[in-house]
């Protein structure tokens, strides 16, 4: 078992030090008088933050498959009515966030092309609270009368309360709440010319989180331009996310960093709303538009993939806690403690499950080809090894939803070769071996007693079966789905709050100690492409009318993967001629040679009738439009098999491929180039010395 | 050459950014000046017995002092020595006392 987070020691060797040798922000830091632990903990995280970015898979850049959730609240601190800024005020900063975190926002349409391959999706959203520190239902919401007319900020103060006197009560405040649990924010009046600070992991538990003032928060109400648009909360969330000003340091340099390979170097902080391009340090144009610079609110529209990589680093190592943080879960009081797991990062614990249909894809269960998976929580599609060390890494969290007290129960995890029809018990069960072993278990450990409100990581050793078990299926040899229960009775149902049936998809929904995991990161192609496949099958005994549904969903900067590419399926001749004698029925597809066909739209599907106990392969490529210019996306294709009951399609099953594209910043101007530049830089000044001299 | 310059050179500035036209060029007022809101607004206090406090951004925004010293390198040129080893230096182009126009630069900067 391992518990939540230990600073991480790579096993693999680092890459190369990418970043510019310079002087870092951390300098600030060390300049720190107050506090030398706090100094400790930033070197401590640099390293962490460093290693981790350094030891990530190429295509895992930036593009993390799992949303984030993360539970706020803010405090409001008011000494006027106007400053008691109003609930849809706070709700639209958190909107904005979601759009500015997610590259939803419409403005994004202004980055220059120079910059658009690394606009970061950063996949983190943020929801007010539901459930308080004492297990109480809340708005997430506080508010606080005070008799302080503005507050100061002073980084350098000797003391908390001197340092954030609107994070204490004793300064005219309010205390936040456990920030290993929530973000807080606090709204208030600052003193004049601070819009808002904020607090760096690793500092004092009880500073943590960031202030606004209540003009430059949210995009209504007192919301006043130029700062009006939410801008300042996402520069802020950036600074405790672990992300530097994009300028680097506090001081015009062109030799200090923020730490992020691609965003330009940049001597000192921009204002107002620059043009593109604006230059310093002989780049090709400063990222004034990153929300990290200076810039008016309508003038800051993107992260950098770098700066989400950073973001990443931050919430794996040292804001861990917040992933499994149940402060979205409204509270149940009379509820004793128990073990859950989640199938989709909104799922809240509900039996079945409400907040989504799609069960197949749980962010609880995660593959790594090392035993890195505690802090490296991105799915790797297992691999099988002929010889040497076998073992890929199995990962599950365990959460205990309660107010009080711990519980325990027998974690179980299985194997199934990937399908879009997985039934239960088998093939889980290993009770399917013809054409090979369908599935089996990969062991089971007691979770021991896990705290309410707490979770824990377990981690199982697995050697996934040979793929040339699997020839018969053609291309699809190496691909598997995961299944996690947990028992908390040795008898039928096994603690379940709804007995267990065929339908594995149903029980998956209804029970929150079932927790199951189909997906697969697709593989590039020699051209750019990008290849899958998966089985469709029918395991039942009779014959079954299917339909599979082409599901592409438009993800962040509102593009799906039909934006990106072209999408073919290959039937397979069997699978075509059964399409065929249906009468080739479906919607947003369409035939284009041999056997494949083309999917035009989202929500696609074909139908046709499956004969007992048969499986067959299908295999999806995706083609680029534009090989040259990629961006730093993610998208999603998901296939799902649904079976004819009673005149209605129901979901039984489905698999997701995940599409991942990485992009680039053109190199940065030749060194023959910048020294022009810089040439010419001098001259400019020396002629206005020149036209100031002739002036006088 | 310190005595020779304006006595009301010797008080705290804050960064005017918006008055700005020239990208060398910077301007600083008084701290008791009505600037328009803004992210963060550098600044320092110079003293003539040779202090310096440098206003800079901090790392999470708001304020970060940083204490120096400061000489003459020529009739209207100061070179600063900050405690974290950055060496400026400050052009004075106009010092008046409601305003104040410098080029400042570090070693480092093109």
């Amino acid at each position: 078992m391992k518990n939540q987070l230990s600073y991480y020691k790579p096993d693999r060797p680092q890459h190369p030090n990418r970043h510019r040798s310079c002087v870092s922000v951390d300098d600030h830091f060390k300049l720190l008088k107050s506090s030398p632990e706090y100094r400790k903990n930033r070197e401590e995280i640099e390293r962490f933050t460093k290693e981790y970015i350094a030891n990530r898979n190429e295509l895992d850049a930036g593009l993390r498959v799992g949303i984030i959730k993360i539970p706020v609240v803010v405090h409001v601190v008011y000494n006027t009515a106007a400053q008691n800024v109003t609930d849809a005020q706070i709700q639209s900063q958190i909107d904005v966030l979601n759009e500015d975190y997610r590259a939803l926002n419409t403005d994004l349409s202004s980055v220059p092309a120079d910059f658009t391959p690394v606009i970061a999706d950063t996949r983190i959203q943020f929801e007010l609270a539901s459930r308080d520190p004492d297990c109480q239902a809340t708005t997430g919401i506080t508010r606080t009368a005070t008799t302080t007319t503005a507050f100061d900020h002073d980084s350098s103060a000797a003391t908390a309360q001197l340092r954030n006197p609107v994070k204490f009560s004793a300064s005219g405040g309010v205390d936040g709440w456990p920030s290993d649990r929530y973000l807080n924010i606090w709204v208030c009046n600052l003193v004049t010319g601070l819009l808002g600070y904020a607090s760096f992991p690793g500092g004092p538990a009880d500073e943590d989180g960031f202030a606004v003032d209540y003009e430059s928060f949210g995009d209504t109400g007192t919301a006043a331009a130029p700062f009006h648009l939410g801008r300042t909360g996402t520069h802020e969330l950036g600074h405790w996310l672990n992300v530097f000003h994009i300028w680097g340091g506090g001081t015009a340099s062109c030799t200090d960093t923020d730490d992020v390979d691609d965003t330009p170097n940049q001597n000192f902080y921009n204002t107002g709303c620059p043009t593109h391009p604006s230059t310093s340090c002989a780049n090709s144009g400063d990222m004034f538009m990153n929300y990290m610079d200076y810039v008016d609110d309508n003038c800051m529209v993107m992260f950098s993939a770098g700066q989400a990589a950073r973001m990443e680093a931050c919430m794996h190592g040292p804001r861990a806690s917040l992933m499994a943080s149940d402060a979205l879960v409204p509270p149940s009081a009379t509820t004793p403690a128990h073990l859950w797991m989640k199938d989709t990062f909104d799922d809240i614990g509900n039996e079945p499950n409400t907040e989504s249909t799609v069960m197949y894809r749980s962010l609880d269960i995660w593959v790594r080809h090392s035993n890195d998976g505690v802090v490296q929580q991105e799915h790797q599609n297992p691999v099988y090894r002929s010889s040497g060390d076998r073992h890929n890494y199995v990962y599950v969290r365990v959460r205990c939803e309660g107010c009080t007290g711990q519980a325990s129960g027998r974690l179980k995890l299985y194997w199934a070769k990937a399908s879009t029809a997985l039934a239960w018990p088998a093939p889980w069960d290993a009770s399917i071996a013809v054409p090979a072993l369908m599935g089996d278990a990969i062991g089971e450990q007691d979770t021991g007693n896990i705290n309410a409100g707490d979770y824990s990581i377990f981690e199982f050793p697995w050697e996934p079966p040979s793929p040339d078990d699997y020839a018969s299926f053609g291309a699809d040899q190496g691909h598997f789905c995961l299944l996690a229960r947990i028992e908390t009775d040795t008898s039928s149902p096994f603690g379940m709050t709804f007995p267990e049936g065929g339908n594995l998809s149903q029980n998956v929904q209804n029970n929150k100690r079932i927790v199951w995991k189909n997906i697969t990161v697709t593989e590039e192609t020699a051209d750019g492409g990008r290849y899958a496949s998966v089985i469709v099958g029918n395991m039942n005994d009779t014959d079954r009318q299917i339909r599979l549904r082409f599901n592409l969903p438009r993800e962040s900067r509102r593009r799906s993967v039909l934006d990106w590419g072209a999408v073919y399926v290959d039937l397979g001749e069997k699978l075509w001629g059964l399409w065929s004698l249906s009468g080739k029925k479906g919607t947003g597809v369409k035939p284009i040679e041999g056997t494949v066909i083309q999917v035009t739209q989202n929500d696609a599907w074909i139908e046709l009738k499956l004969a007992p106990k048969t499986f067959n392969s299908i295999h999806t490529t995706v083609i680029p439009y534009v090989q040259t210019e990629e961006s730093t996306e993610i998208f999603f294709m998901n296939i799902e098999q649904e079976e004819e009951q009673n005149g209605a399609y129901e979901v039984i099953g489905g698999q997701q491929f995940v599409l991942k594209t990485v992009g680039h910043l053109k190199p940065a101007k030749p060194c023959l180039i910048r020294w022009i530049l810089a040439l010419l830089n001098v001259l400019l000044r020396f002629i206005k010395k020149l036209i100031r001299f002739f002036s006088k | 050459m310190k005595d020779k310059l304006p006595p009301s050179l010797f008080q705290k500035w804050l960064r005017s950014q918006e008055e700005e036209k020239s990208s060398s060029e910077q301007i600083y007022r008084p701290e008791s000046f009505p600037f328009p809101r803004s992210r963060g607004r550098i600044g320092f206090n110079i003293e003539n017995n040779g202090h310096f406090l440098y206003i800079g951004i901090a790392p999470e925004n708001g304020r970060f002092p940083l204490m120096g010293q400061w000489n003459m390198r020529s009739k209207n040129t100061l070179n600063v020595t900050l405690e974290s080893g950055v060496q400026l230096t400050i052009k004075l182009i106009k010092v008046e006392p409601n305003r104040l126009v410098i080029e400042m630069t570090d070693s480092s900067t093109l």
